[in-house]
């Protein structure tokens, strides 16, 4: 095999490339998927605007009760959280704007776009929605342990914290991997 | 209805070229491959109502496909093995195992090019006309042309000695 020719003709005699099944069950099929995808989208930015929605209510409740100058904390833990929403949902959008019908160049330059909002929201927004969140935590402490038994105090911070850790470690295998496509996408532009 | 048949021609025409260059870009692994040129035509099918003649009807297929295969090395993890056992079940009973040790070997020397080299070789490999590749690419004429005589060079050696 030593001529460029000899391996392209060996390349297009693979024969078993041919299709698993006629076109007009592959379309049924296409169709499910295109259903259930878009169920899936919508289903995403559902559940990601009404907890941003029943937060934004919540806080508003809050806001205008009598306790509000004692629970600064909860109301911080609010807005950062639903800040960190907001984000997810234009990061989700900006992902379905991109155009996978445009040149492969084109497309890498939108694909490490996006990966650079992402990075910027990595490393800039989410430690800092992080720490105010832990702040908004902290504050609230002293309320919780003056209202709760020490029982369900001890929960609360056990809870509270432990949740901190499993999102840190959630958030690190995002952005772990979010870098790694960051470095395949610069290989190629 | 006038849309199934046109899609059920490009489906009969592109499925095996399309699979052939998802099958090369992810190291001959036939499931990714199949799971990749099912989610590509799923694409197609969907966006082809939208499909305005601006391009070519195989260029707009092949730059979905390449879009989609870089996409899903997102998802996937890099292997840098070939996945040599899956030759036997896709290969032709007239094939000798002197065919298969063949193929793994230009499967081998496809991995080593950088990744749009290896897009660019597989769409030359398919016989995609170089105006055609440039456009999918995004690149000139005249770079492409460079560009795919210095790859079929590397890959001739590679596949003649194993080495890029």
């Amino acid at each position: 095999m030593e001529k460029f020719n000899e391996i392209q003709s060996l390349w297009t005699k693979q024969v078993d490339a041919s299709p698993p099944q006629d076109s007009d069950a592959f379309i049924k099929i296409a169709n499910q998927k295109i259903r259930s995808i878009k169920r899936n989208h919508l289903q995403t930015i559902a559940i990601l605007s009404a907890t941003s929605a029943v937060l934004i209510y919540y806080y508003l409740w809050l806001f205008t009760a009598a306790i509000s100058n004692r629970i600064v904390g909860l109301q911080l833990m609010i807005i950062l959280l639903v800040g960190r929403v907001i984000i997810e949902i234009i990061s989700i959008v900006q992902f379905h704007k991109i155009d996978f019908t445009t040149d492969f160049n084109k497309y890498t330059r939108q694909l490490i776009y996006f990966y650079k909002f992402r990075k910027v929201t990595h490393f800039i927004l989410t430690p800092v929605i992080y720490l105010g969140y832990i702040l908004g935590f902290t504050l609230m402490l002293p309320l919780f342990k003056e209202n709760f038994s020490t029982g369900f105090y001890i929960y609360v911070v056990v809870s509270g914290f432990g949740f901190l850790i499993f999102f840190s470690y959630y958030m690190l295998t995002a952005i772990k991997q979010d870098m790694k496509n960051i470095t395949v996408l610069k290989q190629l532009n | 209805m006038e849309q199934d048949i046109f899609f059920d021609s490009l489906y009969k025409l592109y499925f095996p070229k399309v699979y052939r260059l998802c099958k090369g870009y992810f190291n001959g692994d036939h499931d990714v491959a199949s799971d990749a040129t099912q989610e590509i035509f799923i694409k197609v099918w969907e966006n082809l109502p939208k499909f305005r003649n601006e391009s070519n009807i195989s260029t707009w297929i092949f730059r979905i496909s390449s879009n989609t295969c870089l996409l899903y090395l997102r998802k996937q993890s890099y292997k840098k093995e070939v996945y040599t056992h899956q030759f036997a079940e896709v290969t032709n009973e007239d094939y000798s195992q002197e065919t298969d040790a063949k193929l793994v070997q230009i499967y081998d020397c496809i991995q080593k090019l950088e990744p749009t080299s290896k897009l660019i070789i597989m769409m030359v490999l398919e016989s995609v006309s170089y105006d055609k590749i440039a456009e999918i690419i995004g690149i000139s004429d005249k770079t492409l042309r460079v560009r795919i005589h210095r790859i079929k060079i590397k890959l001739t050696k590679c596949v003649q000695n194993g080495k890029i």
